[in-house]
């Protein structure tokens, strides 16, 4: 199923509040185990999807955050997080979970315009 | 080139004002469902003389019908229907789309 | 061209999956082939065979159905995504126990593979989101 097309899952909602952050996770664990070329792009309030010390025990849902350092195991090492959504929520690289490649707004538009297939989340 | 559709309205939350920040130079932007009203006249409207000479803007017939806006549409922004919208898939490469 | 829809929206809740329909159809009027329907998060409710919505409604489950039919379209629904909120074939709901199943002639459940697939090989693969 591997081929020479590129995969990038752009996530832009927040955990918890809709299905949205943990079904993209999904994805992209499927992605990366067909061995596709796969990025991951954070950008407006899917950035706090990286936030450390996340705990949903009390809200009766599973902690998807835990399950990102997987992505690395899979070779996906391509993960970037746009920076002015990082800065507008006060964030820097040290309060998120793995490491990031943090880009600029013209490097975050030059990264979608690379891509052979967009996910949107 | 990519074509970015956003479905919300820029009153509900900040799509429009994410896409157009990573918005790529000449892409096409088609703005469809509650999208639709950030084509109209609006204080401090996203949609300014300066992001309508970056990219080409469109706005969705049935979307704009269906909410009464057909006639408040701002100049600058090219109505398609969805024949049309089909026809944009077929010009830019890919399609990100923004909600 | 190749073209493959991602639909995220339950029909009625929001415009997505009346949006991605309306795609479908005129980029079939276009001469296009569409590859692949895959229907994710909320959007498996609009393969449902139990909706039923007031006789002056779009029944837009049943017009996906139509449409899948006419065409001959691939329509899967994510496993995992239906399981989850209720939308069930036979298989499911005896493996599960469940007392009904619910899942729409032409429409099959699958794994996320299968979005994946459709990325690798449609020329278009368009989301439509809620």
């Amino acid at each position: 199923m591997s081929n020479n097309k590129s995969f990038l899952i752009v996530n832009r909602k927040a955990p918890f509040g809709s299905a949205y952050a943990k079904e993209a996770l999904d994805v992209g664990l499927i992605a990366a185990a067909f061995g596709q070329k796969l990025s991951l792009l954070f950008m407006d309030d899917g950035v706090y999807q990286l936030l450390k010390q996340q705990d949903p025990s009390d809200i009766n849902q599973k902690n998807s955050s835990q399950t990102l350092p997987m992505l690395e195991m899979y070779d996906v090492k391509d993960i970037y997080v746009e920076a002015e959504s990082l800065q507008a929520r006060n964030l820097n690289a040290e309060d998120l979970l793995i490491p990031v490649e943090i880009i600029d707004k013209e490097t975050t538009s030059e990264l979608l315009e690379q891509q052979d297939i967009l996910l949107n989340f | 080139m990519i074509l970015h559709t956003v479905n919300k309205s820029p009153f509900q939350n900040n799509s429009l004002d994410s896409c157009l920040r990573v918005a790529h130079a000449e892409c096409g932007i088609l703005l469809i469902e509650d999208a639709v009203y950030a084509a109209t006249e609006a204080q401090n409207g996203l949609l300014t003389e300066q992001v309508l000479s970056l990219h080409k803007l469109y706005a969705l017939i049935p979307d704009l019908k269906a909410r009464g806006l057909l006639e408040r549409v701002k100049p600058g922004i090219e109505l398609v229907d969805y024949d049309g919208f089909v026809a944009l898939t077929e010009q830019f490469e890919t399609v990100q789309s923004w909600y | 061209m190749k073209y493959s829809l991602a639909i995220y929206g339950a029909p009625y809740s929001s415009q997505a999956a009346d949006t991605a329909f309306s795609f479908a159809e005129a980029a079939i009027a276009r001469g296009h082939e569409i590859y692949r329907l895959f229907f994710y998060l909320d959007g498996v409710h609009n393969a449902s065979n139990l909706a039923t919505p007031p006789q002056d409604e779009n029944d837009l489950p049943a017009r996906w159905q139509e449409l899948i039919k006419a065409q001959n379209i691939d329509a899967v629904v994510c496993i995992a995504a239906g399981l989850r909120r209720g939308v069930l074939d036979e298989v499911e709901q005896q493996r599960y126990e469940k007392n009904g199943n619910n899942l729409s002639e032409g429409f099959t459940l699958s794994g996320l593979g299968q979005l994946i697939d459709a990325g690798t090989n449609s020329d278009r693969l368009i989301t439509f989101g809620a």
